[in-house]
């Protein structure tokens, strides 16, 4: 699954030598942090401060990022129930949780103080709210100077893909997460990464409702009414999905299957924040740029 | 009349049938006109999306339902007539639970191999299990209830071993929840060109065997005696039932209750004989599965998200289920008591002193021994008075939890006569999970207090469903083990459906329901001490009436014991017993059906002996659950309920293979 | 005790209407089910210390008649009385004490020993929480002994023989003390030997306790030897009643069983003998 050396671990390796600092804005050592969920795990990386323990290691770096993680950090096990006595041997000063963590946090709050962020909310802008939840994380580790860079980054990121993207024709898109040989996730206007269309001058195809999450499970036969979209699927593909599968089906028969404009996009965790939007919006742009096919007719 | 009412099954059969087509021919024409549906079967226009999805999904979707519907209708009517079980179904042998388990380890270890064939690996799982089951059974002459038994424990090992692997890799198997949760969504006609000639296949086998099966009516003594092999009748019937119902699962995923639904409704409308079932009952299954997937199709518009079919046919089934239940015979015959025989040995006076001591060991281990970072330790003076803030909760919610357990499962299995009857199947840890599903639809932070509400209002609705249902019923012990089953079903199809959708939230639920007593602190832990006491307590006072109730009614009426009166006290008892330990540590509560077994397995024969031991047994079980789920895979945990499932299914399967020499 | 199972066949057969005591009354008593017709409605009196055979061949209304003395079915029309007073009036213990009740499948009884089972008798006496008196001890042992079980007291029931454990069974119907015992084909599954040292112990029980004893038998040779009253049913209604010796005809067993019967008399006894011809 490793993709080699990209364009965020290159960064990371170059920003590393600066983070002490950005992480030490004030004068103040960063305070130690426990995190038990993914997006907020990226977040804290994201400014460079290296957390004391953080949940399901291996499987943070396979699927969400790909952040280099010092083995100083320890694995405190699962996200829906990290271990407390690993945490409490931690000690940390802060621990970082969301609200879906809600039931556990009487636990954590006898550990530290456990500070609950929310990216989704009902109104459905999460990249809006991850930069703000990562600016409110900043501020507890003191490293709010460097949670602007990022930001700031992210954003000059967007402005560079949107212009250029701008004048040329691309087709309104459907984000798709391959499941099996017959379902797809499709991500909505109020996903991460609709959002980050949307701040790219894109269209999102997917007009239908969405759930909390921002994304719509359906079957294949769902995406023949979107004659005119290009689709863009991001990995992991399972090995049966009908991107990989010969012969004849609906699949293939799909107008914009026929007329070649798939795409592929690498794993990114769809649940993340402002750093996981910039790299879809990279890897997007790339994508769009490279692939002649997926523009419109 | 005989001629009758078989006809009149057929007419009914072909009647439902009927109309499941003609809603179909009517949703179809509203997407392509009638005049259009020639060439878009034959030579689709590629430029017409609706004849494409004519073509490549709702055909194939059609076609696939009615050979599922009738190939599950099928599997179940030789299940329920071989097994001498009505409530025998594909799920009884293990086979969904062993493809499921394949599918798991093949996303996680093998990858390349669903791309080879997803259906492969779930078959090949199915059949696996399966295989297990009957080569336990084969020590005890495939007699049924050994198989049913073994078919649920195998099922219950498999089940945990899945959930465990999901929490442990919960990206991984986001798509293998829609499996779980049956869709019959197409996009070409492989599912078709796959499942037609092995139901084919298996259908005409099934007819070949139709006259030697019939046979199996009689007892298995009469049967033996008109010259039947039984052994390789039983083996060759279950094995096609088992093949069509793995086909169907590998195709489509798990399509609960057509197999259980499909032979009964059959046999009510009339088809007495059991070759009349064999026509009928797959008739009944592809009428009831086509209407139902119309049903969530036409639904599924006004979602956001799709509703696959197997979550509905279970939510539409099981209150059909619960319609039927009067009408169906009483079945604790096929189950009578007496599945394990107490050893010879018969020392209570040794082995409550012994069961003490283990209790005492597994306490001070668990509190004292664990895993830290810097590897294994004994916990003593600062280390402990740190450690014990967490563990000493934990520990003391899982003995009561596993007390209880342990006594619910001596009152029910005496109660129903029912050696396999276990505390969950009354669904009061489904609507546990339901209240806390509701929490966090209600809130997005569903804190403690509000799940606590929600659970605690799930548990007591079931319960007083479960009463109301015992009282209407005369109290007849076995209406509420089905009632609690349609239940568990009804609840298990909401939870499913909502974990199939890949809400994130899931992994939440999926945590809970795996039975943890992660959450236990101070508070809680005196809390269930103070539910616990009273309830441990009462048990005890009715030890002679469960010395008489598994003699039997007439025996418990000849003796005047008050039936109604003394099986709804206990059934109360039971509900309430099981909802505090639900509420406590969670909904998986085999320490439910394994502590009553091994108490009577060491000799604690007479009820009040046996409750005692129970409740012993059921709190060191629980107790080396949490424990071990602490340090086996630190710093990750497994949830005390599963790891208490994954223990003890070896031991009844060891015991299962021991009694048969 | 011993006096009570006398070697001889020849037990006396003096009517024990002298004896009085609570009585059974039926009183128009029906059961049908679905329009079928298992009891017509029927009136019967019964009285203690004395022993009925019931009679009539598969499907008479046998066991509905028995269901309905021990309240294990409930009539559909008419009444039961138990000393004067409606059956239903009873509590469910009050009437075990009065009634006892053995039915024809004995079930299972998976890790029982005899002692334990004898003990179950004692049920309606003590109740789920009552203290087991010395009484309660004393009709255990004395059952036992009846019904010879001393030596098999610690014998798991399910290893015993048929007959053993049929005798287990009705040592717990004695033990229970009741006025009256109802059996369901006591026999059925016994050899000869165990049928007649059953049906001894029955009569010799409403002798020397003042029992009533309601049996339903399949042999009409052994209720004619043992019963002082016959009760012969045909599809739901009592066909006849009355002495051995009044039903013993060849007429009214051909009519009771539908066959063509012959009675004749037992050389040395006398004693009447019914046969198919």
């Amino acid at each position: 699954m490793r993709r080699g050396l990209n364009r965020r671990e290159c960064l990371a390796a170059l920003l590393l030598p600066m983070a002490p600092a950005f992480a030490q804005d004030a004068g103040k050592a960063p305070p130690r942090v426990a995190i038990v969920d993914w997006g907020l795990t990226t977040s804290v990386l994201s400014l460079g401060i290296t957390p004391a323990g953080i949940a399901e290691i291996d499987l943070y770096r396979r699927w969400a990022d790909d952040f280099p993680i010092s083995p100083d950090i320890q694995d405190v096990g699962l996200r829906t129930e990290p271990n407390l006595e690993v945490l409490a041997s931690l000690k940390p000063d802060l621990i970082l949780t969301t609200p879906f963590s809600e039931n556990v946090r009487p636990l954590l709050e006898r550990i530290a103080p456990t500070r609950s962020y929310a990216t989704y909310t009902p109104d459905g802008h999460p990249l809006a709210r991850s930069a703000q939840v990562l600016r409110e994380i900043a501020r507890e580790l003191h490293a709010e100077a460097r949670a602007q860079a990022v930001i700031v980054q992210a954003e000059a990121t967007f402005t560079a893909a949107r212009a250029s993207l701008a004048g040329r024709k691309i087709p309104p898109l459907l984000l798709a997460g391959f499941m099996d040989g017959r379902h797809t996730r499709i991500y909505g206007a109020d996903s991460l990464f609709g959002n980050v269309l949307d701040r790219l001058g894109l269209r999102n195809a997917w007009n239908k409702p969405t759930n909390f999450w921002g994304f719509s499970l359906v079957g294949i036969h769902e995406l023949a009414p979107y004659a005119e979209a290009g689709l863009l699927a991001i990995a992991p593909i399972p090995p049966e999905a009908p991107l990989n599968a010969s012969g004849e089906g609906l699949w293939r028969s799909l107008s914009f299957v026929r007329a070649g404009r798939v795409g592929t996009l690498p794993t990114t965790w769809a649940f993340g924040d402002v750093s996981t939007a910039e790299r879809f919006a990279r890897s997007l742009t790339k994508t769009l740029l490279d692939k002649e096919s997926l523009r419109a007719g | 009349m005989q001629a009758n009412s078989a006809s009149r099954s057929v007419v009914l059969a072909a009647g439902l049938a009927a109309l499941a087509v003609t809603w179909a021919i009517v949703r179809l024409n509203s997407q392509l006109p009638l005049h259009l549906w020639t060439q878009a079967w034959l030579h689709p226009s590629l430029e017409d999306a609706q004849q494409l999805l004519f073509h490549y999904s709702a055909l194939p979707r059609l076609v696939t339902a009615v050979l599922c519907g009738a190939a599950l209708g099928l599997a179940g009517t030789i299940f329920q007539h071989v097994l001498r079980n009505p409530l025998a179904s594909p799920t009884t042998l293990g086979v969904e639970a062993g493809a499921q388990l394949a599918l798991v380890i093949a996303t996680i270890w093998a990858p390349f191999l669903l791309g080879v064939g997803r259906e492969f690996v779930a078959v090949a799982g199915a059949l696996g299990v399966t295989a297990l089951i009957f080569a336990v059974s084969s020590a005890r002459g495939f007699s049924s209830l050994t198989l049913i038994l073994a078919g649920l424990v195998m099922s219950l090992f498999c089940g945990s071993l899945v959930v465990a692997l999901k929490l442990l890799n919960q990206e991984y198997i986001s798509s293998l929840y829609i499996w779980g949760a049956g869709s019959l969504a197409q996009q070409d006609w492989s599912a078709v060109t796959y499942l037609l000639p092995r139901l084919l296949g298996c259908a005409f086998a099934a007819a070949l065997l139709a006259r030697p099966l019939v046979v199996l009516t009689l007892s298995d003594e009469s049967a033996s005696a008109l010259g039947v092999s039984l052994r390789w009748l039983r083996i060759a019937a279950l094995f096609i039932a088992v093949l069509l119902t793995a086909f169907v699962t590998s195709a489509v995923g798990i399509i609960g209750f057509i197999g259980l639904a499909a032979p009964q409704i059959a046999r009510l409308s009339g088809a007495r004989r059991f070759q009349e079932r064999l026509v009928v009952a797959p008739l009944m299954g592809a009428g009831l599965l086509v209407l139902v997937d119309q049903a969530a199709q036409a639904s599924s518009g006004s979602f956001s998200d799709f509703l696959p079919t197997g979550a509905v046919t279970a939510l539409l089934g099981a209150p059909l289920l619960l319609w039927l239940l009067p009408q169906l015979k009483s079945s604790s015959n096929d189950l009578a008591p007496g599945f394990i025989a107490p050893a010879t040995a018969y020392r209570p006076g040794i082995l409550f002193p012994l069961l003490m001591t283990g209790l005492v060991a597994v306490t001070l281990a668990s509190i004292l021994l664990g895993r830290s970072t810097q590897g294994w330790s004994i916990a003593d003076g600062e280390m402990l008075a740190a450690l014990a803030e967490w563990r000493v909760p934990r520990t003391s919610v899982a003995l009561l939890g596993g007390a209880m357990l342990g006594m619910a499962g001596v009152l029910l299995q005496r109660l129903t006569r029912n050696p396999v009857a276990s505390p969950e199947v009354l669904g009061i840890g489904t609507g546990v999970a339901i209240g806390i599903l509701l929490s966090m639809v209600i809130s997005t932070a569903p804190g403690r207090g509000l799940q606590l509400a929600m659970s605690s209002a799930g548990a007591f609705t079931v319960l007083a469903f479960l009463l109301w249902r015992g009282i209407k019923s005369r109290s007849a012990p076995d209406q509420m083990l089905l009632t609690g089953i349609a239940l568990s079903a009804f609840l298990d199809a909401i939870i499913v459906s909502f974990i199939a959708l890949g809400d994130p939230r899931a992994a939440q639920l999926l945590a809970w329901l795996a039975g943890s007593t992660y959450r236990a602190d101070a508070t809680t832990a005196w809390m269930t001490l103070a539910i616990a006491a009273p309830l441990l307590l009462a048990p005890p006072f009715f030890s002679r009436t469960l010395d008489i109730l598994p003699l039997g009614e007439e025996t418990a009426r000849e003796l005047g014991v008050d039936l109604r009166l003394a099986r709804l006290a206990i059934m109360g008892l039971t509900a309430f017993l099981t909802a505090a330990s639900v509420l406590a540590i969670g909904p998986l509560t085999f320490a439910g059906l394994v502590g009553p077994h091994l108490a009577r397995a060491i000799g604690l024969r007479r009820a009040f002996e046996q409750l005692i031991g129970a409740a012993l047994i059921g709190a060191i079980l629980m107790i080396l659950a949490d424990w071990l789920g602490r340090i086996v895979i630190f710093p990750f945990q497994l949830p005390a309920g599963l790891v208490a499932a994954l223990i003890g299914v070896p031991y009844l399967i060891w015991h299962l293979t021991r009694r048969g020499r | 005790m011993q006096a009570l199972f006398r070697q001889d066949g020849t037990e006396d057969r003096t009517d024990s209407s002298g004896l009085s005591g609570p009585m059974f009354e039926m009183e128009g008593a029906s059961v049908s089910i679905d329009g079928h017709v298992l009891l017509a409605p029927t009136s019967l009196t019964l009285k203690r210390g004395c022993v009925y055979g019931i009679i009539g061949h598969n499907g008479s209304g046998k066991s509905t008649l028995l269901k309905l003395l021990g309240r294990q079915a409930q009539p559909s029309g008419g009444s039961i009385r138990y000393a004067g007073t409606p059956v239903e009036d009873y509590g469910a213990r009050a009437f075990a004490r009065h009634v006892a009740y053995l039915p024809q499948q004995t079930p299972a009884t998976t890790g029982l020993t005899v002692r334990e089972l004898v003990r179950f008798g004692r049920y309606p006496w003590h109740g789920p929480l009552g203290r087991i008196s010395a009484e309660d001890h004393l009709n255990v042992v004395e059952a036992m002994q009846l019904a010879q079980l001393d030596d098999l007291a610690d014998r798991l029931v399910d290893t015993l023989s048929g007959g053993e454990r049929q005798r287990a069974w009705i040592a717990m119907l004695v033990a229970q003390d009741s006025s009256f015992i109802l059996l369901d084909e006591p026999t059925s599954a016994l050899d000869l030997a165990h049928q007649i040292e059953v049906l001894r112990l029955l009569r010799n029980l409403s002798r020397s306790r003042n029992l009533g004893v309601v049996a339903i038998l399949h042999d009409i040779n052994m209720a004619a030897r043992f019963c002082d009253e016959l009760i012969a049913l045909q599809r739901g209604r009592i066909r006849i009643q009355g002495k051995p010796d009044d039903l013993m005809r060849s007429d009214v067993l051909e009519n009771v069983y539908g066959i063509p019967m012959e009675v004749i008399r037992h050389p040395a006894s006398e004693a009447p003998i019914g046969f198919a011809r």
